[in-house]
């Protein structure tokens, strides 16, 4: 009998402990609902006897779960809980009681959720909006993420600097002249070339370069009467080494 | 154990993130990746004057034509290797050109009587003669370098043409250089 009240006083004891999870611990800090509530009962307690009051654990789970889905955390799935081969009344006592607190906590997800989702919703809501000024940034930058752009080419630079290369080019033939006292055969010949340039001699003495622009209009340089707009060319580059 | 679960929201978020930085980031980093290129091949071509002018000084004549790319014989030196002006978005090329000029012929004994004055009517007698030439050419499909460089020296003493852009390199004062 003396016995008997030990293991009575015992289990109330260990009913005690397990009931600390619905409020304070025993140290008096908070309890981890998620992994207090899953452990089998302290090494002191001793088996349940019918009547005795439940663990209970639901306002002290919907709070730890609160606190745990305000940070994002979710429970895990599944818990398993080895018993080992050597399995008494006392430790199926414990998983018992162990496994009603679990579900408890799995039902207290289920209220949880209202608030989850309203706050998920306000998340959701701001992230999109997030996302599509983002996208609008990416499609229409503002000037103040945009670099100031590199120089670009104008057709005025292609034309001239197409004019210079038939400029170039036919000063290469003149100081052949010079030297060999005739027009050279070919580009080759007077050294040099410029690539897309095509060369028509007209006897010893007149001769013609053609170029192309982009959009396939030609450009000629006529030795015997060369366009104005090489004058002006000629007065620009020529200028340092002919004395004009 | 508990675990952290990414939600559409926080997709949404990253993704926003992630257009931002780019969105700000990746035109100022291409921005300064230009700048870099343009700044190495404006070296370049001034390294490259250099070295050519040197050579002058020392031979009395320009460096050998070469193709893109390669280095004159003459800079075999300075630039070592097939490739040594062939560089991460450009090649450069040294080219020699011809340009006739017209000098003064040299004053003739006049054939009057002694002590007679030329007239002063009679134009002096000019004579053409061939001025050897140096030119650098940079060789590159990235046309904004191309219009960079020339925004640098200038359409007057630098022109572009199709994937080239071509500088005359003289050396008495006065005459255009890089």
């Amino acid at each position: 009998m003396a016995r008997k009240r030990r293991q009575s006083r015992g289990s109330k004891r260990a009913h005690a402990g397990e009931s600390r999870t619905d409020g304070e611990a025993p140290d008096g800090g908070r309890p981890d609902a998620g992994t207090e509530a899953a452990k089998p009962a302290q090494p002191d307690g001793e088996r349940l006897r019918a009547g005795d009051p439940r663990p209970k654990l639901s306002a002290d789970a919907l709070l730890a779960l609160s606190e745990m889905r305000s940070q994002g955390f979710v429970m895990p799935g599944e818990r398993v809980v080895e018993l080992g081969a050597n399995t008494s009344d006392q430790d199926r006592d414990r998983l018992i009681a162990a496994t009603m607190a679990q579900v408890e906590m799995q039902e207290a997800i289920y209220r949880v959720p209202a608030a989850v989702r309203r706050d998920t919703g306000i998340k959701a809501g701001v992230a999109g909006t997030l996302l599509f000024v983002a996208l609008m940034v990416g499609v229409w930058p503002p000037g103040i993420v945009v670099p100031d752009p590199p120089s670009t080419l104008t057709e005025r630079d292609a034309l001239t600097g197409l004019r210079v290369t038939l400029l170039l080019q036919a000063q290469q033939i003149e100081a052949f002249r010079v030297t060999e006292d005739r027009l050279p055969v070919s580009l080759e010949e007077a050294g040099a070339p410029f690539d897309g340039v095509r060369y028509l001699r007209s006897g010893n003495r007149v001769y013609q370069l053609v170029a192309y622009r982009p959009d396939g209009e030609p450009v000629i340089f006529d030795s015997a009467a060369p366009a104005p707009e090489f004058d002006a060319l000629v007065r620009s580059w020529l200028s340092p080494w002919n004395g004009a | 154990m508990i675990r952290r679960r990414l939600t559409a929201a926080d997709s949404m978020v990253v993704m926003a993130a992630f257009v931002l930085v780019g969105v700000s980031v990746g035109p100022t980093l291409r921005a300064l990746a230009f700048r870099g290129l343009v700044e190495r091949a404006v070296a370049g071509v001034e390294a490259l004057h250099g070295h050519a002018l040197d050579a002058r000084a020392r031979g009395g004549a320009w460096p050998t034509a070469t193709r893109a790319g390669l280095a004159p014989p003459e800079l075999g030196g300075v630039y070592a290797g097939d490739s040594a002006l062939t560089f991460p978005g450009y090649a450069l090329e040294w080219r020699t050109l011809s340009v006739v000029e017209f000098l003064e012929a040299p004053a003739t004994t006049p054939s009057g009587l002694p002590g007679d004055a030329p007239p002063a009517s009679v134009a002096r007698e000019m004579i053409p003669s061939v001025r050897p030439l140096g030119a650098i050419v940079l060789h590159s499909s990235n046309t904004s370098l191309l219009a960079e460089m020339l925004a640098r020296w200038g359409p007057g003493a630098s022109f572009v043409r199709d994937t080239t852009w071509t500088i005359l390199v003289g050396q008495e004062p006065g005459e255009p250089t890089p």
